[in-house]
């Protein structure tokens, strides 16, 4: 056993000796946080809105509708109702980002699916925030065109009007419609909504014990977003004992490479664990949440580690140089992190992409570390996810062990 | 103890090292002298294990290679052709790393480090990190951590190649000193001058396969009592052969048209006589080299080969 204690020795000393890697590893997390937020419009603190002047020209239902929903808290849109001397004198002052004007008869030629446009006229002394309005108002119109290939149908009758010269819609026929109109929108949210408002609007987890937040959903995955952009780096030191030659010499000594690779698992384990063990203490913090989950958070990143390492171990030496298997391992680290709930929570991913992250192992360790963060996970529970992951990283770590004693060292 | 039986390894097509034999005895430095791509270390890749043969067998100290490493790596120490350190870790460290891996530790391996540091004239860099170094002085660590567990077998693949004189003749001495103590050195170079100056038994190695074996004597009793006249120019080879099966107490080792290698008794003095018989053939003589007899030489007089071409 000495030697695995000499050799953990030697990656700790060397790890400890590349001090700007270290740092950088340690601040992924931060980096990751601050600019999923910053994406996400999400954090604690009130973010930019654009200053919209807003003129209602049509006054029906469905022009009511679209400023209530430019209006709605997840937009980025700050909405006053205007009239329109008054919308376009404050634009001509340099005051707001734009000014949106529904024109006259707009509800009906939506409804008829007739062209009509809605007037946007930004404010040419800003450049990033008027672009936020023409993208929204660009966005409406593509909902409005699938709304119209989806449910056409009731649209246009509500736009035909009742039958039978009768002013108003019979009830059961309104609802009807209405039924209609509501089962094609949902069925449609998935694909139709940016992730933004479906992140907004997404319902608080059943049997909840800690209040939604911004912090539940990001943390877990920008968390297994680091560690598996470190567990990548890691891999590459195998390259490094490879190409210092002492790898070739270890080969030639009576233990083998075995120990050694066990120790880089361990060391590369420990750096992970502190990385995940500081970011989750910065994530708590930044996010309100309660610093009581810290520990048990702190161990399933440690428990999971082990297991994407290997995963990289695998990845990173498959290929005949340091540079095919650093592309190698990029094929796979991009597509892994991205369904693998970091990029966007798997509650705004359509199903079947979510069921397929779900099953990855950094996604695994993402919904474990969610469902401790949200109180909805204790230890027990983590038994069965944890065996699946050690599984998958065993299988790894022995076929990175044979390619590693094999032609990787002296080829 | 390093026992070698027709050894073969193949890469696909090529053929690396050819039935190869050797043996090199505890207390001896055994020389594996060859030009680049001769095969040296493949022969010490296969020997520490680090490929497997095509055929044929290894043993270190009674084991063989393939079917008891462990017990046959335990007494084996190697100090690889390209080096293999830390560059980011101390001198110290880096020697106290390899002494952990063959099983020393805590204070006797930090004793045996500051020991080996000091063989090599590093004790007083010791806590420096390595990559501050120069070659010789990681060529000088690098011999240490293959030395720090005291191997009874040695395999040194060209340690002294790229170093400072200062530090070869450190690294040479170094070496002599291994086999003092009664290790077995495998020691390969295409430094004719160093296999002579430290090898007791050595094998000349080309293209893989062994042209000749012996002590120094022996090897120089091959070359005979004669030197080597090298000559470059313009020859004409059918009415300069015959004109040269003439020549009394000489060989003909190599005739183109451009070169003429002779193995000559006493060239020095005799050296006019071979030219005027060349141009006396109609030859044209730009380059003259007269080599007494020596390592070289008896490559030069097998392969037709210069070593260091
Ligand atoms: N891993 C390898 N794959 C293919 N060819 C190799 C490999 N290693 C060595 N060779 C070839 O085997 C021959 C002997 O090489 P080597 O043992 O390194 O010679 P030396 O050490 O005497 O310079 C060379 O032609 C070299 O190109
Ligand atoms: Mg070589």
């Amino acid at each position: 056993m000495s030697f695995l204690l000499h050799a953990l020795r030697k990656d700790l000393l060397l790890r400890l000796a590349d001090r700007t890697a270290l740092a950088m590893w340690l601040g992924i997390p931060l980096v990751l946080g601050g600019l999923m937020s910053l994406a996400f419009n999400g954090g604690a603190g009130p973010s930019p809105k654009a200053q919209v002047w807003l003129v209602d020209q049509d006054d029906s239902a469905l022009s009511q509708i679209l400023v209530g929903a430019l209006d709605s808290p997840s937009m980025p849109l700050s909405v006053e109702l205007v009239e329109l001397e008054v919308g376009e004198a404050r634009i001509e002052d340099g005051q707001g980002s734009a000014l949106i004007v529904v024109p006259a008869g707009f509800a009906k030629a939506l409804l008829q699916e007739t062209p009509t446009t809605l007037s946007v006229v930004t404010n040419p002394s800003q450049t990033i925030l008027p672009h936020i309005v023409t993208d929204l108002t660009d966005t409406l119109g593509e909902v409005h065109f699938y709304l119209h290939r989806i449910v056409g149908g009731p649209l246009k009758k509500m736009a035909a009007g009742p039958a039978d010269q009768q002013s108003f819609f019979p009830d059961p026929e309104l609802i009807a419609l209405s039924l209609q109109v509501n089962e094609a929108v949902k069925g449609l949210q998935d694909l139709l909504f940016p992730p933004l408002i479906e992140l907004a609007e997404a319902p608080l987890p059943a049997g909840q014990k800690q209040p939604f937040s911004f912090g539940t959903m990001m943390l877990p995955g920008i968390i297994l977003m680091s560690l598996m952009f470190i567990a990548q780096g890691l891999a590459d030191e195998l390259w490094a004992e490879r190409d210092g030659g002492t790898w070739a010499r270890l080969l030639a000594s009576p233990i083998g490479v075995g120990p050694l690779l066990f120790s880089k698992l361990l060391s590369g384990a420990l750096t992970m664990g502190l990385v995940a063990g500081l970011g989750l203490l910065a994530g708590l913090l930044l996010f309100d949440l309660p610093l009581g989950l810290l520990p048990l958070a702190f161990l399933w990143s440690l428990a999971v580690a082990p297991a994407l390492l290997s995963m990289f171990f695998l990845f990173g030496t498959l290929g005949s140089t340091r540079r095919a298997s650093s592309l190698l391992s990029n094929v796979f680290l991009f597509p892994l992190i991205m369904a693998g709930g970091s990029f966007f929570p798997f509650e705004a991913m359509p199903d079947f992409l979510a069921n397929i992250g779900r099953m990855t192992p950094n996604g695994r360790a993402v919904a474990g570390l969610g469902g401790i963060l949200s109180g909805e996970l204790g230890l027990v529970d983590l038994l069965v996810p944890l065996a699946a992951l050690v599984a998958v990283g065993a299988l790894c770590y022995s076929l990175a062990l044979a390619r590693v004693r094999g032609r990787f060292a002296t080829s | 103890m390093i026992e070698v039986d027709s050894l073969v390894k193949q890469y696909d097509e090529l053929v690396a090292v050819s039935e190869l034999d050797l043996v090199a005895k505890p207390g001896e430095v055994f020389g594996l002298l060859g030009p680049n791509g001769a095969g040296k270390s493949t022969t010490i890749s296969c020997i520490s294990g680090l490929v497997a043969p095509t055929r044929g067998t290894v043993r270190v100290n009674g084991h063989d290679i393939q079917r008891e490493p462990k017990a046959a790596k335990t007494g084996l120490g190697v100090v690889p052709q390209d080096l293999a350190l830390y560059e980011d870790l101390s001198a110290a460290e880096n020697v106290r790393f390899w002494a952990g891996i063959h099983g020393l530790g805590g204070k006797a391996a930090a004793e045996r480090a500051a020991e080996v540091l000091s063989a090599v004239g590093l004790a007083d860099r010791g806590s420096e990190p390595v990559k501050n170094f120069s070659g010789g002085m990681k060529r000088r660590l690098n011999f240490a951590c293959g030395i720090v567990h005291r191997p009874t077998v040695l395999l040194l693949d060209e340690p002294t190649v790229g170093v400072d004189p200062q530090s070869r003749v450190h690294l040479l001495e170094l070496v002599a000193a291994q086999r003092d103590t009664g290790t077995a050195v495998l020691y390969t170079t295409h430094y004719m001058e160093e296999a002579s100056a430290l090898c007791d038994r050595l094998a000349i190695v080309d293209g893989g396969k062994k042209i000749a074996e012996g002590d120094l004597d022996e090897l120089r009793r091959l070359v005979g009592e004669r030197d080597l006249v090298l000559l470059g120019g313009r020859f004409e080879d059918e009415r300069l052969a015959p004109a040269l099966a003439g020549l009394a107490d000489a060989e003909l080792i190599q005739l183109s048209p451009e070169r003429l290698h002779l193995a000559v008794a006493d060239a020095p003095r005799r050296l006019a006589e071979v030219l005027s018989l060349v141009s006396a053939s109609g030859g044209d003589v730009t380059e003259t080299t007269v080599r007494r007899a020596d390592l070289e030489s008896l490559f030069i007089k097998l392969t037709g080969r210069e070593l260091r071409e």
